[in-house]
Formats: C-alpha cells, structure tokens, sequence
C-alpha cells in the first residue's frame, strides 16, 4: 500500500502545472443554514421531547486566485452551537485548494469531503436534501449516537477526481488520501488533529453514468486505534494503542425516470479483528423512491437500516420507515416535513445481560435557507 | 376542400406559434453542431471545456420565459431539477450557474462579443453575429 501512496503523490507532483496565471475572480461569501422543529414519542430510553433546533449552519469563502486555481472555506456549525452554554459544534469541514486542469483531471489540496458514495458529497448541503433528518450516517447531529465517521470517510486532504466521456456514457473516478478516523484529540499526550493509528487513509470510487442512471463503488482502506479485540469481547477507548484494519466497501445507485428519482446506497464496514468469535463489522444501506408533484413540491418514501456492535455482548440493528415532502417556497428558501417510524431489534449474545429497547416515532419539520 | 383549407390554417397556426429555438455559439467555438447530450453536458456543468480546451462560456435566460421551458424540456430536465444540479455544484464549489439575462436580445449581444460561449434564443432574433449549433423544433 506504501508503493500506491507513493504512485499516487508522484503521479500528482507530475501532472500539476504550476504556472497559474493572475486572473483572480472576487471572494464570495454565501452558506446555508436549517432550522427544525422535532417532536419524538416516548421510548423505555428516552423521555418524549419536543425541540426546536439551529441543526446546522455553514458559511463559505469561495475565490479563484487563478485560471484553474481555486480557493474553497466552509465552516460548519451544529446544534444551537454556543461555547457559553456547551452545545453543539463548530468545525472546518473544507479548506481546500483545487487545480483544474479539465474534466478529467482536478486535484484538490487540503481539508475536503472526501467522495465516497454518492450522498457523502452532498450530505452536509442542506438545501439539496429533502430530509429534515439525513440517512443516519450522514446525519451530523446524531453523531453522538451514531458512530458516523466508522461508516463514511469525513476527511481527506489530497484527492484527484474527474469525468471521462463525452457521450451519453461517462466514467467517474476519485482518488484520495487522507487520516483514519480516529485523529487523537487528547492534547496532553499528543498532538491534537494527529492521526493515532500512524496510517494513511486510502480511498477511490470508480462510477458510471448513463443519461440518468448513475452507480458507482467505493473503497476506504485505513487502521483503526482505540479497540482492543478479545474474544467474544471488545474495549472501545481513545488510549488503546492496538490498531485494527479497516476496509470500507460503498455502492451507490441512482435513477431518474418522469417524475420519479430513486436513490440507494450500500456501505459495509470490515475490521480484521484477528480474534475469533469477534465481528466488528457493520452495515447500512438507504434507499428512497422520490417524486415531483411540479416544479415546488416534492415527496418521497425512504427506508434506512442499519447494523453494528454497539455493545460487547450485543448486535443491534435499527430500521427506519421515513417519508417526507419538500416545497420550494422560492429559490432559496425549502420548507420540509418528515416522518419516521425507528423500529429496533437488538441480538443478544449474553443470557445475563438485559436490553431492551422501544421502538419510537420522530416528527420533524424544517426550514432550509441559501443566502 | 374544406379539410384541406382547416389543415393548412391548423399547420399555419401552429408553426407561428412555436417557431424554432436556435442554440448559438460565438463563432469561434471549435464545433458547428452539438448534441442533445452535449448541451446537457454543458448546462449542466458536467463538460466545461470545448475540445481545444478552452472554457465553455453557458448563458441561460430568466425564469419564466416561454422558450426557457421550451429548452430545458428538450433536455429532459424540469427548471427545479437544473436548479438542483446547480445548486449542488455551487455548494461544492465545483462550479457557478450559468449567468440568467433578461431577453433574447442580451443573449445574442452576450454571445456575439463572449468567446466560447452559448446560448439559446428564438430563431428569429439570430442574425449573422453569431453561428447557430442546434435547433429545436
């Protein structure tokens, strides 16, 4: 894997022509934001609450500092974000250069989502996404819950990418490397930001499109700290040192046909445990059947399921029935309205233990601005 | 004779009420004719490069023009669907929206003194300042 990063970075070097020339554009300032309203019935662990929510608000910088050389900022902003009051989250989810030589060749420098699948791209856009709630392991705000980064990679920071045909068939490729997921965030021991499992990761996708069939399959391969493995067991904490080897495997797939849009995913996540009697492994998979009523109203069906360890002694997966509707009020304001039934079913391994959860129904109504 | 009188008012009537739109393109754009594919390329930001590499320069119109549905229709995508894909570059950061002008008119000027780029407009506004790739009955 050495020789492929090695490949990789001297095929960049290579490729990228350093003779930018001045045709600076001027910086532009634009980002989005959604608000909502969620009400969520009672279950055996949660209480039935009502919340209204700044669930995310992201503010670009955007300038071409050059012909083909682009500079790219966004900052993101979750949950009722106050340093005051100890909520939410604030982060830089890009800062990106990118040189575009043409269709088939771009390259992007610096912090960046990397494309993986192909909802991952525009998971955080809330304007383009019907969902009040996202497919859980693009949803943010659930990432206390949701293990989302063991599923979907967040970050790269050198990717290459492009589009290659000119007819009704097309191929899409992406190339990129970037930190496993698990960078240490305990200062005092390390360096914050450093990734702890001293890998890189590496990842591609390789798509097709025909007219308005789209599908493609991604890759992530990376070591993970944090886990100690034993048998029939395992101990999750940032001080572990043992490294796990992880490979992620996505597909995606996607149709346009009338007024119909259909959409699904695949993601399932491998850890070489090298125990017995351990599986680490996990799985999601999404799938949504859109309509548009006209140019304003939109409407869909969505079905998410999802599998992992959430415990040593447990398996439990969660599937959610979710439908929803979307109206463009104008050209920058979306109001939309979901429903979802969570319905659980935990598998556990040790006669002793006792879990259980209810299944519950989630309400949610939001309003998504692009200024 | 008097169905062939009504079919001919009916053909007459009907060809002045959808006359053709013309894409243009500034003369010199490396093509004389492009293809439906290929103009959903470039609206929809997909290709941005003409085949000498230079930038493809797309110019679109205000909403709510007659021959801007008529276009986006003969693409196969509705306004709002070219406006999600739009939307979703401009966010990535992978592209701008091609630049909307207010009538045919600034189109044809906009075309003529821009290298590289296209437009759509009604046939009977093109004259010879601009060079027309496609029509669209």
């Amino acid at each position: 894997m050495a020789k492929f990063t090695s490949c990789f970075l001297l095929l960049i070097l290579l490729s990228v022509s350093l003779s930018a020339q001045t045709q600076e554009s001027d910086l532009r300032i634009f980002g989005y934001f959604q608000n909502s309203f969620a009400h969520e019935t009672e279950a055996n662990t949660q209480k039935r609450h009502n919340s209204f929510n700044l669930q995310q608000l992201n503010l670009i910088a955007q300038k071409d500092l050059a012909e083909n050389w682009r500079a790219f900022v966004n900052l993101k902003i979750i949950n009722n974000f106050s340093t005051e009051k100890r909520w939410g989250a604030y982060s830089i989810e890009e800062a990106w250069l990118r040189y575009r030589y043409n269709n088939q060749f771009n390259l992007k420098l610096g912090l960046q989502i990397p494309i993986f699948n192909s909802f991952n791209e525009i998971k955080d856009r809330t304007p383009l996404v019907p969902y009040v709630v996202k497919p859980l392991v693009y949803e943010d705000s659930y990432a206390d819950i949701i293990p989302i980064e063991d599923f979907v990679p967040r970050q790269a920071f050198l990717q290459v990418y492009g589009l290659y045909g000119k007819n009704k068939l097309k191929f899409e490729y992406a190339m990129y490397l970037g930190n496993s997921s698990n960078i240490s965030t305990w200062s005092d021991e390390n360096i914050s930001g450093v990734d702890t499992s001293d890998t890189i990761m590496q990842g591609w996708r390789i798509g097709m499109r025909y007219e308005n069939l789209r599908a493609g399959i991604s890759f992530t391969n990376d070591q993970v700290a944090g886990i100690k493995a034993l048998p029939n067991y395992f101990i999750e904490d940032s001080s572990i040192q043992d490294r796990v080897h992880r490979v992620r495997l996505g597909a995606d797939f996607s149709y346009e046909f009338a007024n119909f849009d259909f959409k699904a995913e695949y993601i399932t996540v491998f850890h070489d445990e090298k125990v017995e009697d351990l599986n680490l492994n996990k799985e999601f998979f999404y799938s949504t059947l859109g309509y548009y009523f006209d140019e304003q109203w939109y409407g869909y069906i969505s079905y998410w399921f999802d599998r992992e360890k959430f415990l040593p002694f447990a398996d439990i997966s969660f599937e959610v029935f979710t439908t929803g509707a979307s109206m463009r009020f104008t050209d920058r304001i979306t109001f939309k309205a979901q429903y979802a039934y969570v319905k659980f079913n935990p598998h556990i391994y040790d006669p002793g233990f006792v879990y259980s959860t209810d299944d519950f129904n989630y309400y949610g109504l939001a309003a998504s601005v692009y200024f | 004779m008097k169905k062939f009188l009504l079919l001919t008012i009916l053909v007459f009537i009907s060809g002045n009420a959808y006359s053709q739109v013309a894409v243009i393109a500034h003369k010199n754009v490396p093509v004389d004719s492009v293809s439906k594919t290929q103009l959903l390329d470039f609206y929809s930001g997909d290709i941005k490069e003409w085949n000498n590499n230079r930038p493809v320069i797309v110019f679109d119109l205000k909403p709510r023009l007659e021959i801007r549905d008529r276009f986006f229709q003969f693409l196969g995508k509705s306004s709002s669907r070219m406006r999600s894909i739009w939307l979703k570059k401009v966010l990535a950061g992978e592209g701008d929206p091609p630049k909307a002008l207010e009538s045919e008119e600034i189109v044809l000027k906009n075309v003529a003194k821009t290298p590289g780029s296209i437009g759509f407009i009604d046939k009977k506004f093109v004259n010879d300042s601009v060079k027309i790739i496609a029509l669209i009955e």
